[in-house]
């Protein structure tokens, strides 16, 4: 492989670094007065970086690197506000954004499950559930439900897949950006981001699929778009299979697109724009339009950087 | 006529629906009123590869009457000569292998080839570019016993990176250049195995992109280039076929162009029809042909 192994864990250090800079940002409760809408735009953006500690931990033998360490206190120290994680009972329709945080930090150890009766009892009053969706975000919610080991009655993963976009192997010409989200998602979730083997996606569907993932990465490496590359690749990580071309070609570009202080620019982050705002704007600018990119990317470099180097994740099976 | 990717059905449907268009389409305006000799031309080779390439039609009855219709109406006269001075030469001179066959020799056209002929024969390419960019004169004045047999093409070596962040100005370059070093398919140049996979690799992905953002035309020379090094293997091809006819119009014109006219302001159905209808179908023809038929290629069909 051309690229140099050095370069990828260099790149996933620097991300951690811009993200341990920032985390600051990904506090919704820092500001009190902002509306709701904000409020929830910085949980996803908190959840995220929740899942970036999450994926790590199930890589993490002893410490853990200190990046992570202080993202895990920051969700920690958001969690324990009594107002914060009691939106799970009282906000049932946003129930998977504030949920996610609860796993993550009973995942990495940071918690017990205390409170998992509490959300068992949301679950079961069978809302959560009940709302209607996508079935990529159906499968998302039932990854979700079972990292946390909740009781649920949603369908298996094959009956969800089946009625997903990928799985019925759609002309790539037509796709949508949105498609390609649903696509790289599903991937996610059915192979529980690279853990399992599913047998859903077997033989000359499997095929299909790496066939799909390699040419819209070929696609989206052409528009510079850092964002759908990189989930992208991370779907090469969760199939763990890597297209000799354009995987090399892939890590040349991003390792280039990387800002020097760590970021990956998003689909529409603007140096023009960015150009005429005050100092105090700048800052938010770069944060709102970079940071999915960059977790993104962190988590797909961390990801290929263990799978390169031989390092397997503990407890394979979902 | 079964091939691997269409039924008979379904190429004699695209071949019987784009001849009526193009009749239609010289029966309800003079190409030649329109500006240039090139529509009517445009239109003679369209009618030739419906006939003799989708329709198998050993009678080429359309494509006979229209050829004798210029013979009698068009091709004569000092407009012609200068028409032909401002046209696409590789046009005119595969028009002229189509009225040979038919036993037709028009001397504006004639004397348009050997002048051609004398200035490319005295001519050195500057480049690679350049040479690229000629092949195709020159191969047709071959085809017509007017140019010495050609020199072999190789193929460029391109990096992956490069090919990947190509341009259409790059991509036009790079598809003429495997026309050359193939001779159309019929010759497969030495290549690396790495060249060979990046090429295998990284053309349909420019296929996809270019079909996303509906240039159609490039698409389609990037997928004659494909079938050029019978890269046949790929996934893609049965989906970018289908997505292709998928464009062709109930009345047989190739495209929708709607949003494209609009910022062309063109307005008049005419106008629409001879400057970007009907340079797509002949392509749209082209590519459907070559690809339905393993054994046939275009620029010598005439022979």
């Amino acid at each position: 492989m051309p690229f140099q192994m050095q370069q990828l864990g260099l790149y996933y250090k620097r991300a951690f670094s811009w993200i341990d800079q920032h985390r600051d940002l990904f506090n919704p409760l820092q500001n009190e007065r902002e509306e709701n809408t904000a409020n929830l735009y910085q949980t996803k953006a908190l959840g995220e970086l929740g899942l970036l500690c999450l994926l790590y931990q199930r890589y993490s033998v002893g410490d853990r690197e200190s990046e992570i360490e202080r993202s895990l206190q920051l969700i920690h120290t958001i969690w324990q506000h009594a107002d914060y994680h009691e939106r799970i009972v009282r906000r049932p329709e946003y129930f998977q954004l504030h949920t996610m945080i609860y796993v993550v930090l009973q995942q990495c150890a940071v918690i017990d499950d205390t409170y998992k009766a509490v959300i068992q009892q949301v679950l079961d009053q069978n809302y959560v559930i009940a709302t209607e969706t996508t079935p990529m975000r159906l499968l998302d919610r039932r990854h979700m439900l079972d990292c946390g080991t909740f009781h649920h009655s949603l369908p298996s993963y094959q009956e969800l897949y089946k009625q997903t976009l990928l799985a019925h192997e759609p002309p790539a010409v037509y796709l949508t950006d949105t498609d390609v989200y649903a696509i790289t998602h599903t991937l996610f979730y059915i192979t529980d981001f690279g853990r399992s083997t599913t047998s859903v996606i077997a033989g000359d569907h499997l095929l299909a699929v790496h066939w799909l993932i390699e040419i819209l990465l070929g696609v989206y490496l052409r528009r510079r778009n850092w964002d759908l590359v990189g989930e992208l690749l991370l779907d090469c990580y969760c199939l763990h299979w890597y297209p000799d071309i354009i995987f090399t070609v892939a890590w040349e570009c991003l390792l280039e697109a990387q800002f020097p202080n760590g970021s990956i620019p998003g689909p529409r982050f603007s140096v023009e724009q960015l150009a005429q705002m005050q100092d105090s704007q700048q800052v938010r600018y770069c944060f709102e339009q970079n940071y999915h990119t960059t977790i993104v990317n962190a988590i797909t470099s961390f990801l290929i950087y263990q799978d390169l180097n031989g390092n397997t994740s503990e407890n394979l099976k979902r | 006529m079964e091939s691997r990717f269409f039924s008979a059905a379904q190429l004699h449907q695209i071949g019987t629906r784009s001849r009526d268009w193009l009749l239609a389409l010289q029966q309800r305006a003079d190409p030649a009123a329109h500006g240039s000799i090139k529509y009517t031309l445009q239109i003679l080779m369209g009618l030739w590869i419906c006939e003799q390439g989708l329709l198998n039609d050993t009678e080429l009855s359309t494509t006979r009457a229209y050829a004798h219709h210029l013979d009698q109406c068009i091709l004569e006269g000092d407009n012609v000569t200068i028409d032909l001075l401002s046209s696409d030469p590789a046009l005119v001179l595969f028009s002229l292998g189509i009225l040979h066959f038919f036993a037709i020799y028009k001397s504006p056209l004639e004397l348009f080839a050997a002048h051609i002929s004398k200035l490319l024969q005295e001519h050195s390419d500057q480049n690679e570019i350049e040479a690229n960019e000629l092949f195709l004169t020159r191969f047709l004045l071959q085809q017509l016993y007017l140019h010495a047999p050609l020199r072999s093409y190789s193929l460029y070596a391109i990096s992956a990176r490069d090919l990947l962040n190509a341009n259409e100005v790059a991509i036009r370059d790079i598809v003429k250049n495997i026309a050359a070093a193939t001779r159309y398919g019929q010759t497969m140049p030495t290549m690396k195995t790495e060249e060979t996979d990046i090429l295998a690799s990284l053309l349909p992905v420019l296929t996809l992109d270019y079909f996303r953002l509906y240039n159609l035309e490039i698409g389609m020379q990037i997928l004659r280039a494909m079938r050029y090094l019978h890269l046949y293997e790929h996934r893609g091809w049965e989906t970018w076929l289908q997505f292709l006819i998928a464009q062709q119009q109930p009345d047989g014109r190739f495209g929708f162009f709607a949003h494209e006219l609009a910022r062309l302001h063109l307005s008049e159905e005419t106008e629409q029809d001879f400057r970007v209808y009907l340079p797509h179908t002949v392509s749209f023809l082209w590519t459907i042909t070559e690809v339905a038929r393993s054994q046939f290629i275009l620029v010598q069909s005439f022979n």
